[in-house]
Order: structure tokens, then C-alpha cells, then sequence
């Protein structure tokens, strides 16, 4: 963990999110929401999770920002407030801050952050999660599943079957989202 | 030697602060489009630059790759979205 690095992104992640929230229209905070993912893929990779960091890559910045795209192209709303943020005085108007959302958020934050004093420190060789069944990975992992990535280890041959039901589940999410914008060319 | 990758890679995070600034304040949707762009590209560098902080390099190397062409599908995606509005939203957002 390098903590130059670290400062700069997590201030411009931070502006980024803050950016996506306000920004005017859905079509910018859709964008403005890929530099985020683009950033917090940053902040995996620089924490030493690079499978995470791929996840994030794929997922967050990929997929994601492209559905969201495919959605407000499909979407039958031609407000050019909620697509581009053009005032147009025939739809409705910004209704500036709404008390309720504001409120909620900012509890979930602060119960978060509670939450968080929990968390064993980084990379903490004492934490409770490391000193159970990962030292059996650690020692055992390459001896038993030949497989020099531990994590592929982990994911592929401890839980396996895990695993593969999840593929089974992204498979059937994937077969329902080509088929839902298969139905009119895009 | 790490002290020159590691002012390589804080010089990269200003560049793409400067380029944040266009995506946070840009007056039209293209100039955040070819923002994220820019971020997207420069992030490609920072990965392998943080690889080799790691000395781990090989396995950055995977996800940099994977991390270009995202970049670049994103790309592909938004400016679809635009050639089928054929040039409307090219206002600018705060009429």
C-alpha cells in the first residue's frame, strides 16, 4: 500500500462520486460513473487485490456502464432533462435537495462507518479470517490442486461447486439480457 | 529505481486529475466522454506502474490489457448511442 497513491485516488474517487450524484443529466452521470469505476478498479489494484481490481474492470467499468447506456437508449422518456439535463419547461423541473434520501444516506454512512471499527487492520497476519483455513491454502493449496494462482485455486477447486452454480446464475442473467435487447435491434 | 516509479506515477495522477476536470465540469457530454477516455488510457499505465512498485508485473499485465479494451468497448458504446440520436445531443448540456 503506498499512501501517496492512495491520497490522490481516494480524493478523486471521492469527486467523482460526488460529481456522478450532481451532475445534470443521466446520460453525463452515466460517464462520470465510469471514471469512478475506472478510479475504484485503481484502488484495488494498488491494494494488492488484482482479482478484485479485474472484477471491478469488467463489471464496473465494462458492463455496467453499457448497460446503463443500452437502458437509457431503450427507455421510452424523451426528457431532455433526464437525459441530458436541458432545462425544457413542458417536463418537470429540478426539485432541488430532497430532505428524506439526504437524511437515510447519511445514516447508512455513519452505520457503515460504526460497522467498519470491526474490520481487522489491513493485511493483518492476526486477523481472525486469515488465521483460520487460509494458512491450510497457503501451505497446502499448490500440493494438492497443482495450480500456481492460489485464489484460482480457491475459486476453482476448494469451491468448486460454489462456483459453478454462480456461472449457472450469470449464465441464465445473460441468456434474459440478450433476449430482452435482442427483442428490437439496438 | 522506485523512487522514479513512484513520481512517474503521482505525475500520471496529476494528468489524470486535469483530465477529471473535464469529465466533473465539462460543458458537453462528448468532452466527459473523451475524458473518461483519457482516464481509462492513463489508468492502463498507472496498473503496470503499480505492478512494478509490487514487483508483480505479469500479473498486472493481464488486467492493463483488459483494462484497454474496456476502455475502448466503452467507448464504442457510448458513441453508438450518439450516432443513433444523430448528432441531437451534441449541445451542450447547461442549454
Amino acid at each position: 500500500m503506498i499512501w501517496q497513491l492512495d491520497l490522490f485516488l481516494l480524493t478523486l474517487v471521492a469527486i467523482c462520486a460526488l460529481a456522478t450524484v450532481s451532475v445534470r443529466g443521466l446520460l453525463s452521470a452515466t460517464i462520470t460513473f465510469a471514471a469512478y469505476s475506472f478510479l475504484m478498479c485503481l484502488v484495488w489494484a494498488e491494494m494488492g487485490a488484482v482479482d478484485v481490481a479485474f472484477t471491478e474492470a469488467v463489471v464496473g467499468a465494462g458492463v455496467s456502464t453499457i448497460f446503463f447506456i443500452a437502458a437509457l437508449f431503450r427507455s421510452t422518456t424523451r426528457s431532455p432533462l433526464l437525459i441530458r439535463g436541458i432545462d425544457d419547461p413542458h417536463h418537470f423541473k429540478d426539485q432541488g435537495w430532497k430532505v428524506l434520501p439526504l437524511i437515510l444516506s447519511v445514516v447508512t454512512g455513519v452505520l457503515l462507518f460504526y460497522g467498519m471499527s470491526d474490520f481487522p487492520a489491513w493485511g493483518d497476519p492476526n486477523s481472525i479470517p486469515a488465521t483460520r483455513v487460509a494458512a491450510h491454502y497457503v501451505e497446502n493449496a499448490l500440493r494438492e490442486t497443482h495450480v500456481p494462482n492460489l485464489v484460482t485455486a480457491v475459486l476453482g477447486d476448494y469451491r468448486g461447486y460454489d462456483t459453478m452454480f454462480e456461472l449457472v446464475v450469470i449464465y441464465c442473467a445473460g441468456i434474459s439480457v440478450v433476449s430482452i435487447l435482442k427483442q428490437e435491434n439496438l | 529505481m522506485d523512487t522514479v516509479f513512484l513520481l512517474a506515477a503521482l505525475g500520471m495522477m496529476v494528468s489524470i486529475a486535469l483530465a477529471m476536470i473535464r469529465v466533473v465540469g465539462g460543458p458537453t457530454v462528448l468532452d466527459r466522454i473523451v475524458g473518461v477516455n483519457v482516464i481509462g488510457s492513463e489508468t492502463t499505465v498507472l496498473l503496470l506502474i503499480i505492478g512494478y512498485l509490487f514487483d508483480a508485473v505479469s500479473m498486472f499485465v493481464d488486467i492493463a490489457i483488459a483494462y484497454a479494451m474496456l476502455n475502448f468497448i466503452l467507448s464504442i458504446g457510448v458513441t453508438k448511442f450518439f450516432l443513433r440520436r444523430k448528432g441531437r445531443t451534441l449541445r451542450s448540456d447547461k442549454s
